[in-house]
């Protein structure tokens, strides 16, 4: 039934439920792309023949813009805004809305470069129609202005708002300020290659106002057990647990140089169990799991609780922060302990996946990182390494981390058959209707991306 | 002779029994002809005794014989042949009014013998006897025969007659007109001509009867909907089916489901729930009545754009009583071929059998045909299952699945009346097994219609009651339970009846195909079950009253109510995502309109013209709300109840009300008979395009609406006085109006929050509900209608001709403009657009045989044109979306210049010349861009129909056709990706035999997959060449392709369906039906209270005569919304034939 007025913390729920509820995006633009162009998992045919291959497929690379601009995302985030701006009495919402703004822009801007932003979700409150794409330094620049006011904004005096509705926090005040800070230090590590003066700026800015302190502080979405297509709960379940046991079984592995990052490594069975042979092997990230020697039953499988229903979702982790602040020191960015930071990050790391029920013995995760030694000479491949790990399952940030980075090396792509020489593609294409719908706007944004997909975003010098 | 007959008791007899008894008292025989007694009068007989010849005369004088008395006591009954007498009659002719009537024609009887009346109504004949008959005929007057009875003078009063052009016609509001005064096009369907060949639907029986009308079916069979369109889409985005009235009662015929929405998307698939048409009883009904253009429709204001359907039921009759029963019993089998399906390849791909040991391969080459050409391997093939069966063709394989399907319809009717009162009960039963193994409706159809009349007051109450249980109800278009989408995949060896072995003795499902979104349609069939119920009531109540012989009032008040309830129950086991562990959806609607109307008429005539002027209001209240479970994760495998499933979510709970009140009036003028002239008026407040006070107080909506129109005809006939014998009826007409229509959705001006059912961990889960921006200003869409026409009836009524031509323009379309989806909306409502249809609508009926006791052959042929054109959208836009295929590259488009429907995708890019150019790849280049590959709308709908009757035999036949449209069709572009299809041979024996070369050399599959093809087929068409200097040039296209990989690269979402479209232009054998009407003289003989018995043999949609579309029914398509033009997966549609009895006592 509809209703003519509506609490805005009840929206705040929906697009924090969407950022990781949706099957469709899950699929297509996390597990397919980011996943597949990572080498995180792969062998089932879409993840292995669009992911892994670089191949185009228009539905499948416009996903996450289609949920996020048309399927609700941004509408309701624009109104929680609109309802929120110069009302006191709802002031800590209006500075979540701001961060959860960062969140849902990031992703979409890291994947497709310049996109509507300043002007996207006003259809109904300013008429906009046909919205500008806006170039990617300012989107950043935004970020950095609002993340910082959210932070200033958060009040967690006990008579200031609650944010009712709050999937993350549950209304602690305190753990949102720490993740508009988290958020800033990722913002300002993705920009260092084009504006170093800039990032270092907010880098500084953002250890000064507070980051994440543990695994405690992580931001999850959680999720509740619901399965795929469940009219009128589309949200409620993992999108990406559906999205990976779509058809029953879930058909992806581990890579091959996935494991090979994981010798000794704790995680290699938290993530995974062995195949029918008694080990865990990947999947050749130039092949699909049928054409593996012996079978595909031979292969490595996700443990189950990764992908229940009900599993969180991982948006941004203390172990990040910290796999962060080690390359910020390490690049001189800030002083500091790049190799207390390094192993921080690799402990939290493999903690951070008990909350998916992964039974984690915690010396062991703790003898392990303190036996990770940064080696001279190759400390930001190292740290890239543990980067890329700990943003296993996120394959979205994952991708933007390893484009900024271009580390790990990841396996060649030696096979013929893909749309890019076996170039990793550099950005996703815009959708094919914004063409005949938005066509000046679309046209601008477009010349900036000569080659298309494989064009460099603002921020990927390299 | 002179003998007594005793009479025992008054009674009333037939002449028959009269001579029965006379028979029975005495010696004498009877010698007659039926014809000369046929039409004799009841004869009251009084008790006592009478002598035999005055019983005799008494009862032969009336109808004009005499007897003879023959040897061997033979009565021989004959015709009394009149004695010439010379004699002069004189007289005068008036009408009602006592005006005379100059030129009305006085013949004698039997002869060509006859003079016209003068300026002041007299006349004067000599005629051959004082006995001789008289007939006075004369145009819009009832004929008489007048019997002169020896008198010199005589005065005669003609009344005003019904014929065909004075039959009585329900136009608007119910209101009874003549049909020569209408000042527009106007058809009408009798109710027994819907009983010659009954149906259960009334959409088949108006098939090709009426001009200007498109009717189409989704595939869904019995039970289901469909759409129908008069003179044309009028709107782009919104309903452009006609309004539907029955005795008054607005009847909701939006359907249930996504597959009758007018918003179809590329996700439109389930159920077809059927309309509100779909369970009318057919037997009910009394007359349809079609107002097509707008000034037929003005005076329903907002709704009456599309046309509107005016449907009238049986009522009893007067001083009678009856009863009818009537049986149709039909056999429904599939309507399909399959006949260009290749029957030479099986199972696997590039010429090779699927691996024995793969599954996965296994499973996908049970849809897929590229396997070696039969006969050529001997092994047995292993399928699904795991079984090996044997490689060869099976024939008749799809159609073997369908059953013959049966259904029976009973209906009885108890109808009758006194003097003042009539009623009539009706029962109708309907049963039906579909073609679809388990799948079946009954219906249960009650009705009762009484009426009084009093002093100056009529009452008429109706009331009907349907139930309707659907069980298995098809699935269509891209749902996993289609099951036409998976046997239309099936390789040619893969026998349909394999699939009964659906799972392995445990109870685990086999995965039969490579698509776990395509269930195995035995699975369908018999672990997945789809219920539906609908509770449907009708109801009327009438009121008229005469204040004075001159004012009248009317009241109405009118009902429809139903509740529909579906559940579909997926059992647990299969891989269907999300579905895995069962899934129960039940959905309940609950849908009610009301309205009541009310108005005061004032009627006079004034010297030479007559007037009626009237005033009245309407109000209307539409309500719905929807709601229902959605439970997954069943308890106990099999159980289908809501209480076996571990989670149960609550369904979006929507409730939507839509108020109307109008106001309308109406000035009519006649002067003469001679000029008619109308004037309608209405002015409507409709909710949906009402802003809440309030929330938007800066914007002042207007949202009343003013519909206006004027019709005027001239009956020239009457100036021209033409003899009959040429033109006895001639009118012209010609008219204007302005409807309209408003959003069916509400919140198109506001925008609304929403509270999703299922929280998440505790948190309710809120959003804005509009997924289109609201619009504060919307205003209705308005259609103006021009139309003239002309009617004639010619050569003693032996020919009719209406031709009609019209122009409608609506503008202000209420259409969801597409918008960047970064507005956060995925539309926006907006007045925008202009969209024109123009055409011509022609009726004939021919009366080529008119013997009455002889030969009769009727024809009525109706045909129809009309040009549907796109004249403006936006100023910064060409195109509007309609609906998107899923799965390929294909949309339904609204482009300026072009009709309200077109195909559009990309084309396949071809050289000056037309040769389609190939790329490096060996496959065809696209031209990138969308472009319209073929309107949808036919240009040209017409249809036949033939009675040709001899004494009680009656042989009908009605042959339709539509010409111009296109249909993409999704099953045949999936079957040639499936190498189902016979085009997909060319070039398989080429490209098999290099593989098995290049395997005898050694080569792996995977080696060879990565080599260019030196074999296989060669596409036609040219390839690009430049010479040194950069000139382009066409050379034959020389390079072959796999043809595997040929016709895939038509499926998916970046290739053209160009090879797909078809033309669906067809003619349809649609009815045949031989019935024989046994002449009652045989049931008095008998003495059987038998009024009448007609037996007849019935057949429909037996022969399409002609088609383009290979393989599918060219009427194929999966929504009976807007998105009409593509085809999914179809089901067979259905042929029939069967009988029907029907029995008057």
């Amino acid at each position: 039934e509809g209703f003519s007025s509506l609490n805005p913390n009840l929206l705040l729920t929906t697009v924090q439920a969407s950022l990781s509820g949706g099957r469709f995006e899950q699929w297509r633009t996390n597990l397919i792309y980011g996943e597949g162009f990572v080498q995180h998992l792969g062998g089932s045919y879409a993840v292995s023949n669009y992911g892994a291959f670089f191949k185009h497929n228009a539905e499948y690379e416009t996903a996450l813009w289609q949920s996020n601009y048309g399927n609700g995302i941004i509408r309701n985030l624009i109104d929680i805004q609109e309802q929120t701006k110069n009302n006191e009495t709802l002031n800590n919402l209006n500075a979540a809305s701001k961060i959860l703004k960062v969140m849902v822009f990031q992703r979409l801007t890291d994947t497709y470069g310049d996109i509507p932003y300043s002007e996207a979700g006003l259809g109904f409150y300013e008429g906009v129609y046909f919205p500008k794409y806006d170039d990617q330094q300012e989107i950043y620049n935004d970020f950095f202005v609002l993340l910082n006011e959210a932070y200033h904004q958060l009040n967690d005096d006990p008579e200031a708002d609650k944010i009712t509705g709050d999937n993350f926090y549950n209304g602690d005040i305190s753990k949102w300020k720490k993740l508009a800070n988290s958020l800033r230090l990722r913002c300002a590590m993705r920009i260092y290659e084009i504006d170093e003066i800039k990032a270092v700026n907010e880098i500084n800015e953002a250890i000064t106002n507070g980051l994440f302190e543990n695994n405690d502080d992580n931001c999850f979405t959680h999720h509740d057990d619901t399965g795929f297509n469940i009219t009128g709960a589309e949200k409620n379940g993992n999108g990406l647990s559906q999205a990976l046991k779509g058809n029953g079984v879930v058909l992806d592995h581990p890579t091959e140089i996935i494991l090979r990052n994981l010798a000794d490594d704790p995680r290699l069975n938290i993530w995974f169990l062995p195949g029918s042979t008694g080990k865990i092997e990947g999947v050749s990230s130039n092949n699909f799991r049928w054409d593996h020697p012996g079978g595909s039953e031979n292969l490595g499988v996700l443990q189950p609780y990764l992908y229940k229903n009900d599993a969180p979702y991982l948006n941004i982790s203390y172990a990040e922060t910290q796999l962060l602040l080690a390359e910020a020191v390490q690049r001189g960015f800030i002083t500091g302990d790049a190799q207390s930071y390094y192993q921080k990050g690799i402990e939290a790391s493999i903690l951070q996946w008990s909350a998916y029920g992964a039974d984690i013995d915690e010396s062991q995760a703790k003898e392990f990182a303190e036996n990770k030694q940064l080696t001279t000479g190759n400390e930001i491949e190292e740290i890239a390494i543990q980067q890329w790990l700990t943003l296993f399952m996120n394959g979205i940030e994952a991708y933007a981390n390893l484009r900024r980075i271009d580390l790990p090396v990841l396996d060649a792509m030696t096979r013929t058959d893909t749309d890019t020489n076996g170039v990793m593609p550099k950005k996703l294409p815009y959708p094919g209707e914004e063409a005949t719908l938005n066509p000046d706007n679309y046209e601008a944004a477009s010349q900036k991306y000569p080659n298309g997909w494989l064009s460099n975003l603002w921020w990927d010098v390299n | 002779q002179e003998a007594n007959i005793v009479i025992d008791a008054d009674k009333s007899v037939h002449l028959i029994q009269v001579f029965e008894l006379i028979q029975e008292q005495t010696s004498y025989k009877f010698i007659y002809n039926d014809e000369l007694i046929d039409n004799a009068p009841v004869i009251e007989l009084k008790k006592g005794e009478v002598l035999l010849k005055d019983l005799l005369s008494d009862i032969l004088s009336p109808i004009n014989c005499n007897y003879k008395l023959t040897e061997g006591d033979v009565i021989i009954i004959k015709k009394i042949v009149q004695q010439l007498q010379p004699f002069t009659i004189q007289g005068s002719i008036f009408n009602n009014d006592e005006q005379p009537i100059p030129g009305v024609n006085i013949l004698e009887k039997g002869t060509t013998n006859g003079v016209l009346s003068d300026f002041d109504g007299n006349f004067t004949l000599q005629v051959s006897s004082p006995n001789s008959t008289l007939i006075i005929s004369y145009l819009g007057f009832a004929t008489q025969e007048i019997a002169i009875n020896n008198r010199s003078l005589i005065n005669i009063t003609l009344t005003e007659e019904i014929s065909i052009l004075d039959e009585v016609l329900v136009t608007a509001l119910g209101i009874k007109r003549k049909r020569k005064e209408l000042g527009y096009a106007f058809q009408e369907v009798k109710g027994d001509d819907l009983s010659d060949n009954p149906t259960v639907s009334i959409a088949q029986a108006l098939y090709g009867k009426i001009s200007g009308v498109n009717i189409s079916q989704a595939a869904a069979g019995i039970g289901g909907s469909s759409r129908i369109t008069i003179r044309g889409n009028n709107s782009i985005n919104g309903d452009n089916q006609p309004l539907f009235i029955v005795d008054g009662v607005y009847l909701g015929n939006t359907g249930i489901g996504k597959i009758t929405d007018n918003k179809s998307d590329k996700y439109t698939a389930g159920i077809d729930n059927g309309d509100g048409l779909s369970s009318l009883n057919t037997d009910d009904i009394e007359n349809i009545s079609v107002l097509k253009g707008g000034a037929a429709s003005a005076l329903y204001g907002e709704r009456g754009a599309n046309g509107v359907i005016v449907i009238t039921t049986k009522k009893g009759e007067k001083k009678s009583f009856k009863v009818d029963y009537n049986l149709t019993v039909t056999f429904d089998t599939a309507n399909a071929k399959y006949e260009d399906y290749q029957t030479s390849y099986g199972s696997g791909s590039r010429g090779l059998l699927p691996n024995p040991d793969e599954i996965n391969t296994i499973q996908a080459s049970t849809t897929n045909a590229w396997g070696p050409k039969f006969g050529t391997v001997d092994e047995q093939i292993r399928i699904f299952d795991g079984s090996f069966k044997p490689y060869e063709n099976v024939e008749n394989n799809i159609q073997n699945f369908f059953n013959t399907g049966v259904t029976y319809n009973n209906n009885i009717s108890l109808s009758g009346g006194s003097d003042n009162i009539t009623y009539r009960f009706s029962y109708g039963n309907l049963q039906s097994k579909d073609i679809i193994p388990n799948s079946g409706l009954k219906r249960h159809s009650f009705s009762l219609r009484a009426t009084q009349e009093l002093d100056k007051l009529y009452l008429d109450g109706k009331m009907s009651y349907i139930i309707e249980d659907v069980n298995n109800r098809p699935a269509l278009a891209d749902d996993p339970n289609n099951i036409g989408f998976s046997l239309a995949r099936l390789a040619p060896n893969i026998n349909q009846a394999w699939l009964q072995n659906y799972e392995d003795s445990e109870g685990n499902y086999y995965e039969w195909s490579s698509d776990p979104f395509r269930l195995n349609p035995y699975y369908v069939i018999s672990e997945n079950s789809n219920i539906s119920s609908k509770n449907r009531f009708l109801g009327s109540f009438s009121l008229n009253y005469d204040i004075t012989k001159w004012l009248k009032v009317k009241a109405l008040m009118g009902m429809d109510k139903f509740d529909y309830t579906v559940s579909d129950f997926v059992n647990s086991g299969t891989n269907l995502p999300g579905r895995q562990n069962g899934g129960l959806n039940t959905e309940d609607i609950s849908f009610k309109e009301y309205n009541i109307e009310g108005s005061l008429s004032f009627n006079k005539q004034f010297s030479d013209y007559k007037i009626s002027i009237a005033v009245g209001s309407s109000h209307r209240k539409t309500q719905r709300t929807d709601g229902g479970f959605f439970a997954t994760d069943m308890i106990q495998r099999g159980i289908n109840n809501l209480a076996n499933f571990s989670k149960k979510t609550l369904l979006e709970k929507t409730n939507k009300q839509i108020l109307v009140k109008s106001f309308f009036s109406y000035f009519r003028s006649n002067y003469k008979n001679l000029i008619f002239l109308d004037v309608t008026a209405r002015n409507d407040w409709n909710s949906t395009l009402a802003t809440a006070i309030g929330t938007n107080s800066d914007v002042a909506n207007d949202y009343s609406f003013f519909y206006p129109s004027v019709s005027a005809s001239l009956i020239f006939s009457k100036l021209l006085n033409l003899p009959t014998s040429i033109m006895s009826f001639g009118k012209i007409r010609a008219s204007w109006a302005g409807t309209g229509k408003a959003p069916e959705e509400p919140y198109a001006t506001m925008p609304y929050y929403i509270v999703k059912p299922q929280p998440l961990l505790g948190q309710p889960l809120g959003s804005i509900g509009n997924g289109v921006v609201p619009n504060k200003a919307l205003k209705p869409e308005i259609s103006h209608t021009k139309e003239i026409g002309i009617d004639l009836s010619l050569f003693n009524n032996r020919l009719g001709i209406d031709l009609s031509y019209y122009k409608t323009r609506t503008k202000n379309q209420l259409v969801i403009v597409s918008i960047s989806q970064a507005s956060g909306y995925y539309g926006a409502w907006e007045n925008i657009g202009i969209v024109e249809n123009n055409g011509f609508e022609t009726l004939i009926t021919a009366g080529i045989f008119r013997a009455p006791k002889g030969l009769n052959w009727d024809i009525s042929l109706n045909f129809s044109k009309n040009t549907n054109k796109v004249i403006h959208l936006k100023d910064d836009t060409n195109t509007q979306v309609i609906s998107i295929a899923r799965w390929a590259g294909a949309q339904i488009i609204a482009q300026v210049g072009k009709s309200s429907s077109e195909i559009f995708g990309q084309k396949l890019l071809r050289s000056p010349d037309g040769q389609v150019i190939m790329g490096d790849d060996g496959l065809p280049k696209l031209t990138g861009t969308y472009e319209s590959l073929g309107k949808v709308a036919p240009d040209w709908i017409m249809g036949i129909t033939n009675e040709l009757s001899f004494k009680g035999f009656n042989l009908g036949a009605s042959v339709d056709g539509k010409f111009g449209g296109h249909v993409y069709s999704m099953t045949n572009a999936f079957a040639a990706a499936s190498g189902l299809l016979d085009i997909t041979v060319a070039g398989r024996d080429e490209y098999n035999n290099w593989v098995q070369q290049k395997l005898n050399e050694g080569l792996t599959i995977s080696q060879i997959n990565a080599l260019v093809p030196e074999a296989g087929l060669i596409p036609k068409g040219v390839v690009e060449v430049y010479d040194a200097n950069g000139n382009l040039s066409y050379q034959e296209n020389t390079k072959p392709v796999n043809p595997e990989d040929y016709w895939n690269y038509f499926f998916g979402e970046n290739t053209t369906p160009e090879p797909f479209v078809y033309d669906a232009s067809y003619v349809k054998l649609r009815e045949i039906n031989l019935s024989y009407t046994f002449p009652n003289t045989i049931f008095k003989k008998m003495k059987l209270n038998i009024d009448r018995l007609k037996l007849s043999v019935i057949g429909r949609n037996l022969w399409t005569i002609y088609s383009n579309i290979p393989n599918i029914d060219p009427e194929s398509t999966y929504t009976s919304g807007n998105g009409q033009g593509f085809e999914y997966g179809s089901i067979p549609y259905r042929k029939s034939y069967g009988f029907n009895l029907q029995l008057t006592f």
